[in-house]
């Protein structure tokens, strides 16, 4: 359980409202809001002994704002408490506190100074990175949640000029803080539940089943360490021309999204095994009789620099909005799975229509292209990708239906996510969802389609 | 020969009187560009109950703020929903542009960035209101022909009741009936008329005093009558000429915490 320092010093706050009325009165407004929410997921199709069939996600969300008018100065503290169980071969539990968002703001006319734990949101897409690299994300539900609730707040110093027509935003992070990404040990991980498969396996040889277990992950010490050399930095200007929204970007930023880079020729073979584990991946792996440092892959978070733009207007009855960017230094895994820095464009394309009975469609088309481009693993050169949603709301927003969806043109694989939602009138609401995922095994979605589950969730919004 | 000249006299007074009273009665883009440009402060901040009645009369109450100021002849309007919970923090933009139609963004907590509503949302409902985005901003005189059609008492107040019908048809409204106030040149009521012109919905003012030296609407309903629902606006606080900051109507403060 993981509790942060300043936790004591919120929940004295947050348990004595005479004192928040006591600072009220002294020209200091108190903003609280919060909510209780918890998700049930159940597995849709047994298909192994080790995949949870039952998990329970509860989440306990307080959200504080304190300004002290008198000097334009915001104190945000948002504390957010979780209890999750799963209900494997091995039930457990696992809880975490920790802080969302916490930072001081002041404001003195157009300049605004932020200093503490925030999340940033750039680009103008919906659940898609290109630009919107500030924050890393936690990817240990994978897609269960939406991108602005996967994000991590990360410790930055944030400078703002804003005038009417323009901006600039600055940001200096001090501190690399990578994506949560699990490469082991749960349904959402990347290799999923493979260690623990080889382990209980009745087949296979106990070298193979050392072999396997042997294999470790481990972070790049000189990358994750809270060092100044390890810092981030990105600056955004933003302005309209005519009728366009747009904004200019540089961001020289750490891949946080993990990639396994190999200590020795072998950790390819390793590497072949976790992404491809067949027999003959896990034989060849034997034959080279791998030994200490062949074992060892560590999580690479390169150095990026990303040049980009993004921009949004509206044309007719549809709103436009695009991004762009051009990222040195991207990680890719080449064909034989060893560790190579690409240079690679990203371009983003989106459209919004509500239609004359109310139904919000939005559609994205992701196009990348690798530059210098050689054979690469799970990477074309030139690869696309769709996604959108659609939104309907029936009863004046009591009963809203949504479907988010994502489909690769390059590799053909698909996630399916619809959500009915019933909203009680005391900010109760109840859902039921689901995801289909589908496609090959070593693509993005096609690697969980034996994960498709449906879930209910009660959220209590106050 | 004195019988005619009295007829003559008396056709002459009655063509004066005649004279007279046209000359007085005003067009009806007169008594709309009047109560257009009605002294409603350079700047405004007003906080808002609004309730949603269904046509089985069960309530839904929101509260929001509306910040608003004149730049030249053209307004900046800055809303923001603070109850319930589901839509707290849910703000809006909108910019009056003279020659287009209005710059609207809209910030949702859950997007964490703010995005422009196309035309065709403007036809919708802001919210789930009775209003649609074009009900939601201030629609210039010299985009709609103007006619005034009578003169009547509405609760008690006389007015002149002009015909409003969009000069390029760019409205989801084929015409709209306004009564408006001699007085004040506050609009008391408004029908609106789809584009089969047939009425959808009402605008009736209930109640409205001076505040702070400007007539002030304190109570509004809309009424959709296709759908028997209704949305409630009861004014809670008014404050004119505050000065409001030119900050305040910008994308960056729709993003702001």
């Amino acid at each position: 359980m993981k509790i942060n320092l300043f936790f004591p010093l919120f929940l004295f706050a947050a348990c004595f409202p005479l004192r928040a009325f006591a600072l009220e009165s002294a020209n200091i407004q108190w903003d609280k809001k919060g909510e209780i929410r918890s998700r049930i997921y159940q597995d849709a199709v047994d298909n192994n002994a080790f995949e949870d069939k039952l998990v329970t996600d509860s989440m306990v969300l307080i959200k504080n704002n304190v300004w002290m008018l008198d000097h334009e100065l915001l104190i945000k503290a948002d504390v957010e408490g979780r209890l999750e169980t799963f209900d494997n071969h091995d039930p457990s539990t696992d809880t975490s506190l920790r802080f969302k968002e916490d930072f001081l703001e002041l404001t003195k006319g157009a300049q605004v100074f932020t200093f503490g734990e925030k999340i940033v949101t750039w680009g103008k897409l919906d659940d898609v990175v290109i630009l919107d690299k500030i924050n890393p994300q936690d990817y240990r539900r994978f897609v269960l949640y939406d991108k602005q609730e996967r994000k991590r707040s990360a410790l930055m110093f944030k400078y703002d000029y804003n005038q009417e027509d323009w901006k600039v935003e600055s940001v200096f992070k001090p501190f690399f803080k990578p994506s949560l990404v699990n490469f082991f040990g749960s349904d959402w991980a990347v290799f999923q539940n493979l260690k623990q498969a080889v382990a209980d396996s009745s087949v296979l040889s106990q070298a193979k089943k050392n072999i396997v277990s042997s294999i470790a992950i481990e972070d790049q010490d000189n990358v994750t360490d809270n060092d100044l050399k390890n810092g981030e930095a990105g600056i955004r200007f933003a302005s309209k021309m005519n009728d366009v929204d747009y904004s200019l970007y540089y961001m020289n930023v750490h891949n946080s999204i993990p990639v396994l880079k190999e200590k020795t020729a072998t950790g390819n073979l390793v590497k072949k095994f976790l992404y491809i584990p067949n027999a003959d991946n896990l034989n060849a792996l034997e034959a080279a009789s791998p030994t200490g440092d062949d074992f060892i892959l560590e999580k690479a978070h390169p150095r990026l620099n990303v040049i980009g733009a993004d921009w949004e207007t509206v044309i007719g009855a549809f709103g436009i909005r695009g991004e762009t960017g051009v990222l040195l230094g991207q990680p890719f895994l080449r064909d034989d799975f060893s560790y190579v820095k690409k240079n690679l464009v990203s371009v983003g394309l989106g459209i919004d229509h509500t239609t004359s009975n109310d139904t919000y469609i939005d559609v994205q088309l992701i196009i990348d292209h690798v530059m210098d481009y050689e054979r690469l693993f799970e990477q074309e050169e030139n690869s696309k990708r769709l996604t959108g949603s659609i939104r309907k709301s029936f009863k004046r927003g009591i009963v809203n239906f949504n479907l988010d969806w994502s489909y690769s043109l390059s590799y053909q694989d698909t996630m399916i996510n619809p959500r009915i939602e019933y909203k009680f009138n005391n900010g109760v609401s109840v859902s039921f969802g689901g995801f289909i995922f589908m496609g090959d095994q070593t693509t993005t979605f096609g690697a969980f389609t034996t994960k498709d589950l449906i879930y209910t969730e009660i959220k209590y919004l106050f | 020969m004195r019988n005619l000249f009295v007829g003559v006299i008396i056709a002459f007074c009655v063509l004066l009187a005649y004279r007279q009273s046209f000359a007085e009665a005003p067009s009806g883009a007169s008594i709309i560009e009047k109560s257009f440009n009605r002294d409603d402060g350079k700047d405004s901040y007003s906080k808002i109950e609004m309730t949603l009645v269904d046509k089985q009369n069960n309530l839904r109450s929101r509260i929001l703020e509306i910040y608003s100021k004149d730049f030249g002849d053209l307004t900046k309007t800055f809303l923001e929903f603070s109850k319930p919970a589901d839509i707290k923090d849910t703000r809006f933009l909108s910019i009056e542009e003279k020659n287009a139609d209005n710059t609207q963004y809209l910030y949702l907590p859950a997007l964490g960035r703010a995005r422009r509503i196309v035309s065709s949302q403007k036809n919708l409902a802001f919210v789930n209101t009775d209003y649609t985005y074009e009900d939601m901003q201030r629609r210039r005189p010299e985009k709609d022909a103007h006619k005034l059609i009578a003169e009547e008492s509405l609760d008690g107040h006389s007015c002149f009741v002009v015909e409003s019908i969009p000069r390029d048809g760019a409205s989801q409204y084929s015409k709209r009936i306004s009564w408006i106030d001699k007085e004040s040149y506050l609009v008391l009521r408004v029908d609106f008329y789809d584009k089969k012109v047939q009425k959808t919905k009402e605008l009736r003012v209930k109640n409205f005093e001076i505040k702070q030296g400007i007539w002030t609407i304190t109570q509004v309903e809309m009424e959709n009558l296709k759908d028997q629902h209704k949305t409630l606006m009861k004014l809670l606080e008014i404050n004119y000429n505050q000065g409001l900051v030119d900050d305040l109507f910008t994308v960056y403060r729709l993003e702001k915490q």
